[in-house]
């Protein structure tokens, strides 16, 4: 076959498919006869290799399970980091320390959290440390780079906050713009308060969002790795990890929920004022924050439900 | 014992999907020694009157490849040849083991009747 042809149908492979098989299979298809046949045979199995059916269904696989569990953390990050801003110095802390059972509440959703937490972190870490040596092991630049764009986005906002407090004596947090309570003197005026903080929510989501298409990113770059016999053993390192993490994370999680909403009738019961009160995210009142960590948890539970059934729903192990 | 390598044998199988037979033509070719693609067409051709594809070749190329059935050696002349590991071979003798069983009892049936 002519070099132009072979390189047009070389071309209609997958990426992935071309980084490991590219060169060999355009040095077979330049000894072989250009026939009707042998064209329809490689544009055939060229779309059959599109559709997916390599190692894209491995990589597919993990990368839909650990974004599930991904989603899963994220969410009980922000719910628990709400549901702390919404109690932590207003009145509604008070009320917390006065009623015992409102505070048991208060612990079994600190409880549930740290639990759900600590699963999420054991689930995850081994399956991503797996695919940082994958690629360190294939001097993958490009997936080490999307690799490291989560940990560099947190870095980035946590900074953006250090460098606003340390210039305005004011953390630019959703929580503290305005609310039911007197800003300080020295604080910045609320205008260049509010604008701050939604620079501070634009980084958290604009960060949130490049961390999760990096990640499925690199893990979709990692079918182009040419020890592509590792990708098994990351498939079934995944489906270990979610299937037996999970449903812990999912039941620590709901515990968290019950808590909350238990916490957050007797907190409405014991004290309507402070519960109504505008302590809560972005000037919000506190019981409607509460119910936004509550819709967050829920998602979360989902999420982490979701990731252990995605887990479990592939067919048999590959074998060794 | 048996059970777990047969079981071994169709999740293999199972694996190579609509590869399962160029497979097994491919882990037949390289059992007596190392080749490379144009070769494997050629003794294929030869040894059952089948030829494969490009395609259809490197299809089943890189499943084998991915079950570690086989493995890639190092290139010569721009040439990739590929050799069985011991795994492709113990899968290769079970498969063929069961043909060898099934030609066998076909072949008995059509003498008896």
């Amino acid at each position: 076959m002519k070099p132009q042809v072979v390189r047009l149908l070389v071309g209609l492979y997958p990426a992935g498919w071309r980084a490991r098989y590219g060169e060999e299979f355009r040095t077979l298809l330049e000894e072989q006869p250009a026939t009707l046949g042998g064209l329809t045979n490689i544009i055939g199995c060229a779309l059959y290799e599109r559709a997916g059916l390599l190692g894209g269904k491995l990589v597919k696989e993990v990368k839909n399970s650990l974004t599930l569990v991904l989603c899963a953390g994220v969410a009980t990050l922000a719910a628990g980091a709400n549901l702390y801003f919404t109690v932590d110095d207003t009145p509604l802390a008070a009320v917390v320390q006065a009623h015992s059972l409102l505070a048991v509440c208060w612990w079994v959703m600190a409880a549930g959290s740290v639990l759900a937490a600590a699963g999420l972190v054991v689930a995850v870490v081994p399956v991503l440390s797996a695919i940082a040596r994958l690629a360190w092991a294939g001097r993958r630049r490009d997936i080490g780079l999307r690799l490291a764009l989560a940990p560099g986005a947190l870095m980035a906002a946590l900074l953006w906050i250090v460098v606003v407090v340390a210039r305005t004596h004011w953390a630019p947090l959703p929580w503290g713009v305005t609310g039911d309570w007197l800003a300080p003197a020295n604080w910045p005026p609320l205008k260049v308060r509010w604008e701050l903080c939604w620079v501070t929510l634009a980084l958290l989501a604009g960060g949130g969002i490049a961390c999760a298409m990096s990640l499925r990113q690199a893990m979709a770059l990692l079918e182009s790795l040419p020890q592509k016999h590792a990708l098994p053993a990351l498939k079934r390192l995944s489906r270990h990890r979610m299937r037996k993490f999970g449903l812990p994370i999912c039941m620590a999680t709901l515990c968290t929920i019950a808590g909350a909403v238990v916490g957050g009738v007797l907190a409405d019961s014991y004290s309507p004022g402070a519960a109504q009160a505008r302590f809560g995210f972005l000037a919000s009142t506190a019981l409607v924050s509460w119910l936004a960590s509550i819709g967050l948890l829920v998602a979360s539970a989902a999420a982490a439900l979701g990731s252990f059934r995605c887990a479990g729903s592939s067919g048999t192990e590959p074998i060794q | 014992m048996r059970s777990s390598q047969k079981t071994r044998t169709s999740e293999a199988e199972r694996a190579l999907g609509r590869f399962s037979d160029p497979a097994l033509l491919v882990m037949a070719s390289l059992a007596d020694g190392p080749k490379h693609g144009h070769a494997m067409i050629a003794d294929i051709a030869q040894m059952s009157g089948t030829r494969l594809g490009p395609g259809t070749l490197y299809g089943a190329i890189a499943r084998l490849e991915e079950q570690r059935l086989i493995e890639p050696l190092p290139p010569k002349d721009r040439r990739y040849p590929y050799r069985l590991t011991p795994g492709g071979e113990r899968v290769l003798r079970a498969k063929l083991n069961t043909l060898h069983q099934f030609t066998l009892a076909g072949l008995s049936k059509l003498e008896a009747s």
